[in-house]
């Protein structure tokens, strides 16, 4: 008995800490989006009671004035950073690094690490003073004697750019780590195999080394889709969905806005809460696509080894 | 295509390699680099391959110097230990990958591709991937692909390797008469000396990166230059005693506490001119040692071990603090403790310097290389 039971006990901090941290406040989340809890009626309402239940929010997001441009703004937010800088300049980054030497390849790695370590507040901070009006800001201290740009602070008149570069260097760093060390356990006799067949290094990325990053290559593609549409603390910080009525509001910011403040009206923690459940669905219905599109079934297909 | 490599060195940081080479081949010639593991076997035929950039040193392909030439440059055809077959090709996209970077037409390609294939005996097999095929079948698309573009020369690094015992003898055999029938000059990498007996035309031995010796394989066999390539061509390897080399008025004799030995004129003289130290290293052969009736016998030895082969049994003796092992028809009639008289075939007795280990047979100015 005691042998069965051990298992159990070894599992059940985490299963407590998993129970009480996520399963539960997934199950009241997917509740309260039923619901129109807010802070005024905060211990009145039975949100737990099927009787108050009702598509209302739901039916409010999707009649939204704005809801196409907070889509359109997501959309572009998750298909820019990723691609340019999360899976685009990640591989850029690892392919270098790997093809020069291999100590300056990794201190090239680590310097890319730096904004991923560095506290969002701080980080978020330098792009405000870079993009600071002139005389202040460095990038207008720089952009103005070439006779570019108006000297304005930059956040206001280009926030896109930055928001997309805030977060794309930050980005890109998770991907290059897992690239790079995919392509260095790529083996050697691969390579010079393909040297030997005539290839140019190029020949070779494109022909050999590429194709084994399929796998991380996936991974990469959906972790970091999951985490762009769930993200907004480096917008939140850096225009707070600005300057422009909703110019860089996005879902997850949203959702945020609705449940956390009082930007519009009161806190809607229901509303809010039914913000968050459908940014959760788009994510799986995003995973289960690109599962498909990299063609997952083929990866695990069965080999068909027969004798000489 | 000819290969002559000169004064070739490779330095990986303080590791030296490949340590002055020199080595020529002949057009069409099939060459064993032979020698224990870690040796540079590799590393020269990186380089021959245009993968390592020599350290110093010159390789020519024909009158051509090449040292500077990529891969891509050197027209060469390589099979891996490892086959490096591109897991996620196809045995057709893997054989027809050199073509395709040559950017030859399609239709020439499916030709040249179904052909080397069909010669390899894998023209069924060119839909499948790497991980569907068996250790054999991708050793051979491994050398159809070395094949396909109708290299100059083909690099061979240990291929055959990783096959089990029987496919391996086959594949020995497959290599050897194709590379006879196409008469592309090969080099071919192994630390297997049977491998490097019955397939090369001549044999370059290399130990820490040293060119030790380079021959025929029955002038390595029969006339070993130096102590090591005695000791690592042939199996079970040569017996070597350290003994007195003296010379009398009747003829030359070796000896030592337990036996004396009378050796041919001929042999001794020519130890002579080499200027044979007193104490030399004697080889012999266990297929030079027999068991013998105790009156033709040079010495008296115990049985220690009896290690039974099918036709022979490879017997150890001991004696003083020696031993000695002989091949002996099977069955062997004897016991082990048992006292047995050994004679030594002294026309195939080997000398060597102990000092310098190389052998003082050698005719000539004695210079090896
Ligand atoms: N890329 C490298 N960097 C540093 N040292 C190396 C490198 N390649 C080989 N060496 C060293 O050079 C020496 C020769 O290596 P090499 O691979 O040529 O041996 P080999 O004869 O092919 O051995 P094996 O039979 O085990 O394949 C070894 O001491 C090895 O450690
Ligand atoms: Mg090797």
């Amino acid at each position: 008995m005691r042998g069965q039971l051990a298992p159990y006990v070894f599992l059940s901090p985490t299963l407590v800490l998993v129970t009480l941290f996520f399963f539960i406040p997934l199950v009241m989340v997917f509740i309260l989006s039923f619901t129109n809890l807010d802070m005024t009626n905060f211990g009145i309402l039975e949100w737990w009671s099927p009787a108050n239940w009702s598509l209302d929010n739901y039916i409010k997001i999707f009649t939204n004035r704005f809801f196409s441009k907070i889509l359109g703004n997501t959309i572009m937010y998750v298909v820019l950073t990723l691609t340019v800088f999360n899976v685009g300049l990640a591989l850029v980054i690892a392919l270098i690094t790997t093809h020069i030497n291999r100590r300056a390849g990794f201190a090239f790695r680590v310097l890319w690490f730096l904004p991923r370590i560095t506290p969002v507040v701080v980080y978020i901070m330098m792009w405000k003073a870079l993009a600071g009006p002139a005389p202040m800001g460095i990038i207008n201290s720089i952009l103005g004697p070439l006779g570019i740009g108006s000297g304005k602070y930059l956040l206001n008149t280009n926030p896109w750019v930055f928001i997309i570069l805030a977060n794309g260097f930050i980005g890109a760093s998770f991907g290059m780590i897992l690239f790079s060390s995919a392509i260095e356990a790529i083996p050697k006799d691969y390579l010079m195999a393909s040297k030997v067949d005539g290839a140019t290094t190029w020949q070779t990325i494109r022909y050999v080394e590429l194709p084994a990053l399929k796998w991380p290559l996936l991974f990469v593609t959906t972790y970091q889709t999951l985490s762009l549409l769930t993200s907004f603390q480096q917008i939140m910080l850096l225009t707070d969905g600005g300057p422009g009525l909703y110019q860089t509001e996005v879902w997850a910011l949203t959702a945020y806005h609705r449940a956390l403040t009082s930007y519009f009206g009161n806190t809607q923690w229901g509303y809010g809460a039914a913000w968050s459940v459908v940014l959760v669905i788009i994510g799986i219905v995003m995973a289960v696509i690109y599962l498909r599109v990299f063609k997952f079934g083929e990866l695990v297909e069965e080999p068909k080894i027969d004798q000489l | 295509m000819k290969i002559t490599i000169k004064a070739l060195c490779k330095l990986f940081g303080k590791v030296k390699a490949v340590d002055n080479l020199a080595l020529e081949i002949r057009d069409g010639e099939f060459v064993a680099l032979l020698g224990p593991s870690g040796c540079g076997k590799t590393t020269t035929l990186l380089m021959l391959a245009g993968i390592y950039k020599p350290s110093s040193g010159s390789i020519r392909f024909g009158e051509k110097v090449i040292n500077h030439l990529t891969p891509k440059e050197r027209n060469i055809g390589m099979v891996f230990q490892s086959y490096a077959l591109y897991p996620h090709m196809t045995t057709f996209d893997n054989i027809s990958y050199p073509l395709k970077l040559k950017k030859v037409h399609k239709k020439e390609m499916m030709k040249r591709v179904q052909a080397t294939a069909d010669m390899m005996g894998i023209g069924e097999l060119l839909d499948r991937k790497p991980a569907e095929l068996s250790g054999g079948q991708q050793q051979r698309v491994a050398v159809a692909r070395a094949l396909v573009k109708e290299p100059a020369i083909l690099l061979f690094d240990e291929p055959l390797s990783n096959l089990d015992a029987k496919l391996r003898l086959r594949m020995r055999g497959e290599i050897k008469r194709l590379q006879e029938s196409l008469g592309v000059t090969s080099v071919y990498v192994t630390h297997d000396q049977v491998e490097a007996m019955t397939m090369a035309s001549r044999i370059a031995v290399m130990n820490f990166g040293v060119l030790q010796t380079y021959g025929s394989p029955n002038q390595l066999y029969d006339h070993p230059d130096t102590v090591f390539v005695a000791g690592f061509i042939g199996a079970p390897p040569m017996n070597f005693l350290e003994m007195r080399f003296e010379e009398r008025d009747d003829g030359f004799y070796l000896g030592s506490q337990a036996l004396e030995i009378r050796i041919p004129d001929e042999r001794g003289a020519q130890a002579k001119q080499n200027d044979v130290p007193q104490r030399v290293i004697m080889g012999s052969r266990p297929e030079d040692v027999s068991v013998v009736a105790e009156r033709d016998g040079d010495f008296k030895a115990e049985v220690y071990l009896i290690e039974p082969l099918g036709r022979e049994d490879l017997v150890t003796f001991r004696f003083d603090s020696e031993e000695i092992r002989a091949l002996t028809p099977a069955p062997f009639h004897g016991q082990i403790g048992e006292t047995m008289s050994l004679k030594l075939d002294k026309e195939k007795v080997h000398l060597f310097n102990p000092e310098t280990k190389v052998s003082v047979l050698r005719s000539g100015n004695g210079g090896s290389s």
